[in-house]
């Protein structure tokens, strides 16, 4: 899941980029408010966490023009602005949530893995792909209650695979939410990626849960074609 | 008075009750001496007449008189009364109605004579007059008259017909007083309020205003005269108000965000770092990044104590003399180190020697404030100069840079507390609280200070130091 990042502090940028790539996001950052509408319009995010005083452009300004510009991205506001007309001002112009600074650092990977949820229309955080069960609450993947060990880059994959389940993913669509602005993905990186993680789905005489669709894409499911 | 309202309701009530007892009782007065001399007149005139009947000749005083022509003195029911008298006290005459009676003896002359109250014979009230006369002589007996007499008379008659009309007189004046004590009552309270009504309406208004209305105004269009200036003014007021309520706002919401922001860093590495304990290297920046932090905010908590001393005349002032000149070279050499990196010129312009005498901490907490912020805020490539020019009874100190972003509406501002042309308050070496610093010391001091943009578009404080304190004076 590609998180972006819209913050002047750049002790913040490093705090929280770290939390959450850490906590299996990419996440890419601006450090105003030019850069952070730029990223905002160019890029597929799944959630956009906005400061709103912002040095260039502000960030009610930007919410403004992403929701003009017909963007649904889920924004999670984040600001040292703490009245009930800022918090309602930036709800009204379409923000799906709001945290005031000083912020605890997991209510924030809390509600950005809510929005997630909520983008894909998952409520429960659990997701059964065959015997696997994926948790995106805590970032696991288990085989009859045992963990099985990813490394973040797989888990990201595995969740944004498994979230879409039944449906198919193209190649850019996993460039776009899985790789950050840090690394340059080519196909080689997601077939790989992909490759390393079949691997660890698949069972002894188990079904094929992650397949190929030449020239199209990737497609999850719980039993095999 | 605790309410307009009732002052004048009470005021006015006693105030119109007081004209109408003292105007009527004044007007029964009128009427009362009218309604007796008119009478007094008529006794006056009886008494006239008697006299023109009242003969002396050489046998003596009489009193030529038909009774057919005054009946009333002789008849049983409302009679009239008279009684003469010589001046030895010899009755001369009396009426038939006195039966042998007298009435009171009191004499006056026909030019003044006497009236007064009585009691008739019959018991009824009455009015009397007496009058004192020389009678007629007929000339023929004049020469036989050897003693003149002095005659005295006396007539009364009831004077219940007065005392009536007085009564009707006493009890319509009442009447009218209660009537329109009753009106005034009723209507004084009424008129008083309605008069006040505005005042009502305006307190009425002044309720609904709260903070988040602060932008409202009093309507002053269908307001009477007297009240229209004061809601002039309570207008006035409420801008002013709401002038210091959105600063105070903005200071809150800079405070705030002053505050909040390092709390936060402080906050999201510290708990990042304890979540991924294992990446050391970001340990290690973290604890880096809080130690700077703590030091950000002491600087920021002491420049509000440092302000908060200033506005409470707290701050303690030592006045030692020392060389200025020294100061600003010595405070501006850190600086030139970061004027290189950011291709920035330096240029002083100092007179050999400057000595003054003022409080060397707070003046160098100025000047560091100033060169901060001109070599901060200095465009790359620009230049900062620093000049200072001696005059008969203080040192002007300028110090320009070139300026990128500031403009003439940012002037007025740059003092306030918190104040930063980024409203983003991005950054965290300055916190919009040098310059408010520079301005309560300077106040300390009795230093002038004055922020201006030159034609060249440079950012220019020029400083009016004194030599000597002017406490010390």
């Amino acid at each position: 899941m590609k998180v972006l990042f819209v913050e002047d502090s750049k002790r913040l940028q490093t705090a929280v980029g770290k939390g959450l790539r850490k906590s299996g996001f990419a996440v890419d950052i601006a450090g105003d408010g030019k850069d952070g509408l730029y990223l905002a319009e160019i890029n597929d995010y799944d959630v956009i966490v906005l400061d709103l005083m912002l040095p260039g452009i502000d960030g009610l300004t930007i919410l403004k023009e992403l929701r003009r510009q017909g963007k649904d991205v889920h924004i999670l506001l984040l600001t040292a602005k703490y009245t009930v007309e800022d918090r309602v001002r930036g709800l009204q112009l379409g923000a799906d949530d709001y945290l005031t600074k000083p912020f605890a650092f997991d209510e924030l990977l809390a509600r950005i893995q809510a929005l997630i949820r909520r983008r894909y229309n998952a409520r429960n955080p659990l997701i059964q792909i065959g015997s696997f069960q994926v948790n995106t609450a805590v970032k696991t993947l288990a085989l009859h209650g045992q963990n099985i060990p990813l490394s973040p880059r797989e888990y990201m994959l595995l969740e944004f695979m498994a979230v879409r389940k039944g449906t198919l993913v193209t190649r850019a669509e996993i460039e776009q939410h899985i790789y950050d602005e840090r690394i340059n993905p080519n196909s080689n990186v997601v077939d790989s990626a992909i490759c390393k993680l079949r691997k660890k789905l698949n069972l002894p005489g188990g079904p094929e849960i992650i397949h190929t669709r030449r020239g199209l894409g990737y497609l999850m499911t719980d039993n095999s074609e | 008075m605790k309410s307009i309202r009732r002052y004048l309701t009470w005021r006015l009530v006693l105030f119109v009750l007081f004209l109408i007892v003292f105007g009527n009782t004044l007007l029964y007065i009128f009427v009362y001496h009218r309604i007796v001399l008119h009478f007094d007149m008529a006794l006056k005139d009886k008494a006239d007449a008697f006299a023109q009947m009242i003969e002396q000749n050489h046998e003596g005083i009489a009193l030529e008189m038909r009774k057919e022509f005054m009946p009333e003195y002789d008849r049983e029911s409302h009679a009239e009364y008279y009684q003469i008298w010589s001046e030895d006290g010899e009755v001369i005459s009396r009426s038939p109605s006195l039966k042998g009676r007298d009435l009171p003896q009191r004499a006056g002359t026909f030019e003044s004579p006497a009236f007064w109250n009585l009691d008739l014979p019959d018991g009824r009230p009455g009015r009397a007059i007496g009058v004192s006369f020389f009678p007629f002589i007929d000339n023929q007996d004049l020469p036989l008259v050897k003693n003149r007499r002095n005659v005295h008379i006396v007539l009364a008659r009831d004077s219940i017909e007065i005392s009536n009309m007085l009564r009707v007189l006493l009890l319509g004046t009442g009447a009218l007083i209660v009537i329109t004590l009753t009106g005034i009552i009723i209507i004084v309270p009424r008129v008083v309020m309605a008069g006040l009504s505005p005042l009502k309406r305006l307190a009425d208004y002044t309720a609904t205003i709260d903070s988040l209305s602060l932008g409202s105004r009093y309507n002053t269009e269908h307001l009477p005269d007297e009240l229209r200036s004061i809601t002039g003014r309570l207008n006035e007021l409420l801008k002013r108000i709401e002038r210091a309520f959105t600063h105070e706002k903005r200071l809150t919401a800079d405070m705030a965000h002053e505050l909040k922001t390092p709390i936060a860093e402080l906050r999201s590495l510290a708990e990042v770092a304890l979540k991924w304990p294992d990446d050391t290297e970001f340990t290690n920046n973290a604890l880096k990044e809080a130690c700077a932090i703590s030091n950000q905010m002491d600087n920021t908590v002491s420049m509000l104590l440092a302000l908060g001393r200033c506005e409470s005349g707290k701050q303690n002032i030592s006045p030692v003399p020392f060389d200025l000149k020294r100061m600003i070279l010595q405070l501006l050499e850190p600086w030139h180190k970061v004027a290189d990196a950011k291709d920035i010129r330096i240029k002083c312009d100092l007179p050999d020697t400057a000595e003054v005498i003022t409080d060397e901490v707070m003046l160098i907490s100025i000047l560091t404030n100033l060169f901060s912020n001109a070599v901060e805020y200095c465009p790359e490539g620009g230049h900062v100069e620093c000049s200072l020019k001696a005059h008969s009874e203080n040192m002007s100190l300028s110090i320009i840079n070139s300026n990128a972003s500031l403009t003439e509406e940012d002037l007025p501002h740059m003092f306030e507390h918190l104040w930063r042309k980024d409203s983003a308050r991005s950054g965290s070496s300055h916190s919009g609280l040098g310059l408010s610093l520079v301005d309560g010391f300077a106040r300390i001091l009795g230093i002038a200070v004055k922020a201006e943009l030159l034609q060249s578009g440079d950012f220019c404080v020029t400083l009016l130091v004194p030599f000597v304190l002017p406490e010390m004076k």
